[in-house]
């Protein structure tokens, strides 16, 4: 199987829009010439590039878009301290109170759970959900299971976005 | 941040006595505009204008990628919105530890929101639902209401067959279709080669044919 066979889509829609260079263009025909297979599957691609399309942006969607003044929206805080709790500690921490409310706790406890303000607590509460919340869409499992082994070949991808942060 | 010059690019502003201002100001020095990066630094430093300068730099790119997913421009527009604030609340954590001359990383990270934050809000079968011809935001040649439902139907299964895709497969298709993107761009955003997202974009294609049969073909 050639390149061509496996980026046939790709190839068409490059040819669609006018992006494929000359000599591409010409070893595109050059192939689908001599390709039983993807001359018929070009058919049915091109027809689904086709069907895909959106109609451009119109202008009701850029005004709606404008009037929202998107570009005022959020103030930032002061930054956040860089260490954080790990949530493990909250969860524990969380615990701890909540077992001290429930069954009072020996004297000798008092102390320990005295020193960790509510107010300081809750804050590393929120900073742990906010580190664990960022992405909900991105580490959605259920996602995944429409992957197939074919993915999984195709699989080449580096580390990720911000994967050299430590590098 | 404070009290930084951005070489070339941008400066913050700052009082006569040398000392920067509690909530300093980009300005641009240069002929080059700031990038995204600097952008999201001098906003994290408190720059509101910042912000704006790169809402106004993305979000019809940003548009294109979630119409598809909304019902009309008010629901297109709550998605940009819902895409740029989960990109900047992202970047608040992890900006600041990176160098800025780490280029297309802003705008890298908002698209594959973006197409996130889209495909996401279609998960949601309720949005799914019939809404009024009338709401519907379709071209004039499609006026009649025979052609508006026949084009919203037509809408309605290419929606469900992109969902069957894998992630992957959703993001280089969104980016290329939606987006517009050159397939060197694609590959960019999504940190693969550029060949990987044309293969994967020809997968797409042919699940997406499978899925339409011949409503693709007409």
């Amino acid at each position: 199987m050639s390149v061509e066979c496996q980026m046939l889509g790709a190839l068409l829609s490059e040819r669609r829009r006018g992006e494929l260079p000359l000599e591409q263009a010409q070893a595109l025909e050059a192939h689908l010439a001599g390709c039983a297979r993807c001359r018929e599957e070009a058919l049915g691609l091109e027809a689904v590039l086709a069907a895909v399309e959106l109609p451009p942006v119109g202008a009701a969607e850029l005004e709606v878009l404008r009037s929202r003044r998107l570009g005022e929206a959020p103030r930032v805080g002061p930054r956040r301290a860089r260490w954080q709790v790990p949530a493990v500690l909250v969860a524990a921490a969380a615990a701890a109170v909540l077992t001290v409310s429930v069954r009072p706790a020996p004297r000798r406890h008092a102390p320990v759970v005295e020193r960790a303000s509510a107010g300081a607590l809750a804050a590393e509460v929120l900073a742990a959900g906010d580190t664990q919340e960022l992405f909900p869409e991105m580490s959605d499992a259920s996602d995944e299971t429409v992957d197939t082994v074919e993915d999984d070949a195709l699989s080449l991808e580096g580390p990720g976005l911000f994967g050299n942060l430590d590098g | 941040m404070q009290g930084r010059v951005l070489p070339g690019v941008l400066a913050l502003s700052m009082t006569r006595s040398g000392r920067p201002r509690q909530a300093p100001q980009l300005t641009l020095v240069g002929p080059r505009a700031p990038s995204d990066e600097a952008l999201v630094h001098a906003h994290l430093a408190g720059d509101r204008a910042a912000f704006g300068a790169l809402v106004q730099r993305h979000q019809r790119l940003v548009l294109a990628l979630v119409r598809r997913y909304a019902r009309s421009p008010e629901e297109s527009a709550d998605l940009v919105q819902q895409s740029f604030l989960r990109a900047l609340a992202a970047a608040a954590r992890v900006f600041p530890r990176m160098r800025l001359g780490e280029e297309g990383a802003f705008r890298a990270w908002l698209l594959r929101v973006a197409v996130n934050v889209g495909k996401n809000h279609a998960r949601d079968g309720r949005r799914w639902r019939l809404e009024p011809v009338e709401s519907m935001d379709l071209p004039a040649a499609e006026s009649g209401i025979t052609d508006r439902l026949e084009v919203e139907q037509r809408r309605r299964m290419v929606r469900a067959a992109l969902d069957a895709l894998t992630r992957r497969q959703r993001e280089v298709f969104a980016l290329r279709v939606d987006g517009e993107l050159p397939f060197a761009e694609v590959a960019r955003v999504l940190d693969i080669t550029e060949n990987n997202a044309k293969v994967h974009f020809h997968h797409a294609v042919r699940r997406l044919r499978e899925r339409l049969g011949g409503e693709g073909e007409r």
